[in-house]
């Protein structure tokens, strides 16, 4: 059984999303009550329109008491008019809650935890918004329904009370009794619920990814491995579905206890009763009334489609409680005063994936004086965003330590941090919203004459013309922007900013050697310090310092102290000391 | 022989929506007709009930006091709970069932057609989790959409029979319910695709802020960045409230509606009583048979339930009616792997689907090709985009087949061939492999159970995938969904997984293009001593991969341009500027395959111009990769 719907972290996430809403409950109850008039009083009013009106020869007085009824439910249908605005004034800011929550948690989550190379998932963020309309849908449909049902069995009690309290009671005791028993079985219902959700994910997620993989399986001759995941998912699904059933079906002998055995005690009890005289036989046709118009109804509604929302939601709320939590929000981002050009020191630093892994850096030690520029090289795979990262100060050593000007970066505040250090990862951010936006996305009080000469800097001039100056939307810009055209933004961006300690990781991969150099040579003009991860080898002939990382473990030099004392860098360079054999291109 | 001409003897069509319907009812194994036999006794007890409540209080109002009715009424209430009871759980058995077998007929269909599935992995998984699931409860829920409707139109007897005025008051509602539903839903529809589309406005920008993780974090910019995001839930707000003025405007009219036809009803019939037309008893059972009649008019949403079911079924016929690779029977013929193409010609896909080959000049991919490919030779494929090099690598182990010519594998072409023997003897690596399995051990020895572990380690090791893996947190036991591998860690997986299968002839699909030189170099070394002797046909975009082949098949326009040594072909300008062009790329528009456009998904590897890749490496990647290893073997140690 999954644990999903274990130690109520949905029901927390329900309350504190409609924490604030007590003033609209307390209406939407007051009109459920409203709505429950005839339930109180039809069953009364039938008994004298028979009494004294039809079964008296009376028609007129019986259809004017008909016309009683008529108008309690026209009572009725305005206070389930009325219902709307308050049931609207709970749902929607709940709904809002729910997606301010999980937009937080999935953004901070990816910011905060995301290893580098992790991509966004499109699937979940689908889900993600259907499941919180799901939400939405099942709290209106649940408080729509079930405010009225419990209002109208009290009601209807009452009323029936009100005729004969004899009864009453024959009616009641066996209502509650079901009641009674229903409503911890829900628990096991809503169980079942959470078994068969988790099966149709698990059924989907197999169906994708094998029919993604169909060119593989083909080629590997795997048909029958594949076949199996998908058909496990779904014969789990099919008995996941069945259980529910099956849970279901205890609702039919609550509805012949709680209602059906009641109408056959008035049956039974009604002859001697009316016999004797101590009840007439109009109030047993509107006992009976009551039973088939109002409580029947109710409890079919309870352990119908009330108790389907109740477990629904319960499964839903802990689904979004669970994928949802994240970090709380970061401290304010105002009032960030960057530090001043600085040495950068790194010290015994050390780094893994997990407890059991190998560590993907090992003891790395270096120094780049103020304003110094350092290219990281290294095979694919060994470490070096890794390393840029904790550079950054956004990831967390398992030993040793990065200090920008004597201060350790994984102490300093977030706001401090964020405004000396900039890292213009592989993968260009450039967000839907204006070019200003995303040019001024690191100083937003800049002038156009001091985001002009970033984009001059950086050779992002041209871009800028054919998109028609600072104030063009960028609707899709991953769509309509190339690659390179977004790293230019993401540079000229860091170029703008006040960071003192530049880390590009990557960043002009996208960009053809001549505009990589005017992109590297800027950035080495302007103040503060460079960290290049070089995509091309071309960036280590431009620095003073390189940085090489191999599976062996590092080494620190100039590029010609290197090429000399450094045989794994010469491999790399592809400089050997024999001549080249090869044919002249 | 076109391609769309299937083998001989194969008579049988794909089945239609209608015979995927039988198919899954045939599945429900018997249980459906008892489910609609329970069905009809429920309703038959339902339409009882009213006139035995009847005498029941015909026999209370004359202080009767035998018991009789009111037990008779009690018998058939118990007697049609128990059909109920067992119905719920009956009817799911029967849709789960019929879901069940249409999920894996669809599964199992896609995955025969091989790669060359027309059907997106998209609108596959939601043909497999939402129209098979809707398809296969159709046959439930029309069996019980006929009872209910049989019986509500029973019970509309049964008033008209007690007394027609009653009736007639009562199918005075009937218009006016269905005209206010069919209005309500006419404008909920438009307003609430605002509300969705305000609401995927949130979504699009969540996605495209998680494109940017890294960076907003570096930045520091979550709190702008979540404000940013949420900016459309105004929006989404005042759509919302849109469509609860609606409800508040519609919702009570039904309501009053129904109640105003119950009271007009139980008033004819009072005046009914008062006439003498009717007894109190059948007075209670108008009522009774008016709760009955109620459903039918409640259907009208049932249509709308039946026509998406049934749409659901097209929808999954529509992924059959394309067809399926059909394998021969043959073993494959004795031999070590010669693979030789005669006269080969593929033609672009028609852009109608599966028919009309005739008289449409399609454009060639391949343009009659003879090529003959010794046992155990290891050639290169090379050629720029759209040059047809992966289409012809794709051929021997039928990832497509050609429209003209045959592939022959060891002298037997390879149509002839049964499935099992085909994959033992072909198979393949990719650029963007595709990894199943839970872990990373089950994603190298995928299909082949039972690979002791061994085994999975060497072919990790000659894939040179063996290092990082073990840099996982749980090593070769971490699960694949918490890997966040590159372009270039994938494709080392994928590799892994094809060394760990003995085959004659291994086709490797620009599978090392996301690694850098370096890497690549120590991949192909361990390759080429691992499948010492076996048959390799490596398509490549980097001079170096295909400097170490032994011959070099230069592609163009469909067409063999040259073949030869990669040393002798190196002189020509023209074969140079191959590579030039690829290489100067700036990752879009690789790989001349299909596989090549998706692009989206990740964003590190992939592309043909790995880190470091420039002209220098090519010419030093030249000389043989034995020398080229044992010198940076050399130089590590000194």
């Amino acid at each position: 059984m999954p644990h999903i719907v274990k130690r109520d972290p949905g029901l927390r996430l329900l309350r504190e999303a409609t924490a604030g809403s007590r003033r609209p409950l307390v209406r939407a109850l007051g009109w459920s009550a409203v709505q429950a008039a005839p339930a109180l009083a039809s069953g009364r009013m039938l008994a004298t329109a028979l009494d004294r009106g039809f079964l008296a020869g009376r028609p007129a007085t019986g259809l004017l008491w008909l016309a009683g009824i008529a108008a309690l439910y026209g009572v009725r249908a305005a206070a389930q008019r009325a219902v709307f605005d308050p049931l609207a004034a709970i749902v929607e800011p709940m709904r809002d809650a729910l997606v301010r929550r999980v937009v937080r948690g999935a953004l901070g989550r990816a910011v905060h935890e995301g290893l580098p190379g992790a991509g966004p998932d499109a699937a979940g963020v689908t889900r993600l918004s259907s499941q919180v309309d799901a939400v939405r849908g099942t709290t209106a449909a649940l408080l729509r329904t079930a405010l009225p049902l419990a209002v109208n069995l009290l009601a209807a009690l009452i009323g029936l009370a009100s005729l004969d309290l004899r009864m009453a009671v024959v009616v009641a005791v066996p209502l509650l009794a079901a009641i009674a028993v229903f409503v911890p079985a829900m628990r096991a219902l809503t169980r079942r619920r959470a078994a068969f959700l988790l099966a149709e994910e698990r059924v989907a997620a197999a169906t994708g990814s094998v029919v993604a993989a169909a060119r593989d399986v083909a080629a590997l001759g795997a048909r029958d491995a594949a076949l199996a995941e998908v058909r496990v998912a779904a014969e789990d699904s099919a008995r996941a579905a069945t259980t529910v059933a099956w849970a279901n079906a205890l609702r039919v002998p609550v509805i012949l206890v709680g209602g059906q055995l009641p109408v056959l005690g008035l049956l039974l009890a009604g002859p001697s009763l009316v016999h004797r005289g101590e009840v007439s036989a109009g109030a047993v046709i509107g006992a009976v009334s009551y039973v088939t118009a109002f409580l029947i109804p109710a409890l079919q509604q309870m352990t119908g489609s009330v108790a389907g929302f109740w477990s629904q939601l319960r499964v839903l709320t802990a689904r979004l409680a669970a994928t949802s939590a994240g970090p709380g929000p970061s401290g304010p981002a105002a009032g960030r005063r960057p530090l001043g050009a600085a040495e950068l020191a790194v010290h015994g630093l050390t780094f893994a994936y997990g407890p059991h892994s190998a560590p993907v850096l090992r003891d790395v030690s270096f120094t780049v004086p103020v304003s110094g520029h350092l290219v990281l090289v290294g095979p694919s795979g060994v470490g070096k965003s890794t390393l840029a990262g904790l550079l950054a100060g956004i990831g967390r050593p398992d030993a040793g330590r990065v200090e920008l000007g004597g201060r350790p970066v994984a102490g300093l505040p977030e706001a401090v941090r964020a405004a000396s250090i900039a890292l213009v990862p592989q993968e260009a951010y450039v967000f839907p919203g204006t070019l200003r936006e995303n040019v001024a996305y690191l100083a937003p009080d800049a002038t156009d004459a001091a985001l002009n000469r970033a984009v001059a800097a950086v050779g992002m001039r041209p871009l800028l013309d054919r998109l028609g100056g600072y104030d063009a939307d960028l609707t899709d810009p991953a769509g309509t922007l190339s690659s390179g055209e977004r790293q230019l933004i993401a540079l000229a961006r860091v170029y703008a900013s006040a960071a003192r300690l530049v880390i590009l990781d990557e960043a002009t991969c996208h960009l053809d050697p001549a505009a990589e150099a005017v992109v590297e040579s800027a950035f080495a003009r302007r103040p503060g310090t460079l960290v290049v991860v070089a995509h091309r080898l071309s960036s280590a002939a431009r620095a003073e310092h390189v940085l090489i990382l191999d599976a062996e473990g590092h080494a620190f030099g100039s590029h010609g102290e290197l090429l000399a004392t450094h045989p794994g860098y010469a491999a790399l360079v592809g400089h050997w000391d024999a001549p080249l054999p090869a044919p002249v291109p | 022989m076109t391609r769309n001409e299937r083998a001989p003897g194969s008579g049988d069509r794909p089945p239609g929506a209608g015979r995927l319907l039988i198919g899954a009812v045939r599945h429900t194994g018997g249980r459906l007709s008892l489910l609609i036999a329970l069905m009809v006794l429920s309703t038959a007890a339902s339409l009882a009930l009213p006139a035995l409540l009847a005498a029941a209080v015909n026999a209370v109002l004359h202080g009767d006091s035998g018991a009789a009715p009111a037990l008779a009424w009690g018998a058939v209430m118990a007697a049609g709970a128990v059909c109920d009871t067992l119905m719920a759980p009956l009817g799911a058995v029967c849709a789960a069932q019929g879901t069940r077998w249409l999920q894996q007929r669809t599964v199992g269909h896609l995955l025969s057609m091989g790669g060359r599935s027309p059907v997106p992995a998209g609108e596959a998984v939601s043909q497999v989790t939402q129209a098979a699931q809707q398809a296969g409860a159709l046959p439930v829920a029309v069996a019980g959409w006929g009872v209910t409707v049989t019986g509500s139109a029973a019970a509309l007897a049964a008033l008209l029979w007690l007394d027609w005025r009653c009736g007639l008051a009562f199918l005075i509602c009937v218009p006016v319910t269905v005209l206010i539903a069919r209005r309500f839903v006419g404008r909920v529809t438009r307003v609430y695709g605002d509300y969705l589309s305000a609401q995927s406005g949130i979504a699009v920008r969540l996605l495209a802020a998680l494109t940017g993780a890294r960076t907003i974090r570096a930045s520091g910019t979550l709190d702008r960045e979540t404000d940013r995001v949420l900016a459309p839930l105004r929006e989404v707000s005042v759509a919302g409230h849109r469509i609860w003025r609606l409800q508040k405007g519609t919702v009570w009219q039904f309501g009053l509606l129904i109640s105003l036809t119950e009271a007009l009803v139980l008033g004819v019939a009072g005046l009914g009583v008062v006439d003498g037309r009717l007894s109190p008893g059948q007075f209670v059972a108008v009522a009774g048979y008016l709760q009955l009649a109620f459903p039918a008019v409640q259907q009208i949403d049932v249509f709308f339930t039946l026509a998406q079911a049934r749409a659901a079924a097209v929808r999954l016929a529509g992924t059959f009616a394309h067809a399926a690779v059909r394998y021969g029977t043959a073993a494959a013929a004795p031999g070590a792997g010669a693979v030789s193409f005669r006269g080969v010609t593929v033609r672009a896909a028609a852009t109608d689907g599966a028919g009309g080959a005739e008289g449409t000049a399609r454009a060639a991919v391949l343009d009659g090709i003879d090529l003959d490919i010794p046992a155990g030779a290891c050639v290169a494929f090379v050629g720029r985009t759209a040059s047809g090099k992966s289409a012809l690598a794709g051929l021997p182990g039928r990832l497509a087949d050609p429209d003209e010519g045959e592939v022959l594998l060891d002298g037997r072409p390879v149509r002839e061939l049964a499935e099992g023997p085909l994959r033992d003897a072909v198979t393949y690596a990719f650029e963007r492999p595709a990894l199943l399995g839970g872990t990373v051990r089950e994603a190298i020895g995928y299909g082949r159970p039972g690979l002791p572990r061994s085994a999975v380690r060497d072919a990790a090791r000659a894939a040179a995938a063996d290092g990082f893996v073990r840099k996982l947190p749980e090593g070769y036991d971490t699960p694949l969904e918490r890997v966040p591998l590159s372009g270039g860690e994938r494709q080392r997986l994928g590799l892994a997984r094809t060394l760990a299968r003995p085959a004659r002839v291994y086709v490797l699909d620009d599978a090392t293009s996301g690694l850098d030189t370096v890497t690549e170099a120590e991949v192909s070394a361990a390759v080429t001593g691992a499948l010492i002797g076996r048959t390799r046909i490596v398509v490549a975009h980097r001079v170096a991969t295909a400097a170490r082949c032994d011959r070099v098949v230069w592609l163009d326009g469909g067409r063999i341009r040259a073949s030869g040594p990669h040393a002798e072909l190196w002189h020509d300008p023209a074969y140079r500027a191959v590579f030039a062009a690829d290489e100067a790329g700036d990752g879009a528009g690789i790989g001349d395959d299909a596989q090549a456009g998706d692009g989206g998904s990740s964003g590190t590897g992939g592309g043909p111009d790995g880190a470091f890749d420039d002209a220098r490496d090519a010419v030093t990647d030249n000389m043989s990769d034995g020398t080229r290893r044992r010198r940076y073997a050399a130089h590590r140690e000194a």
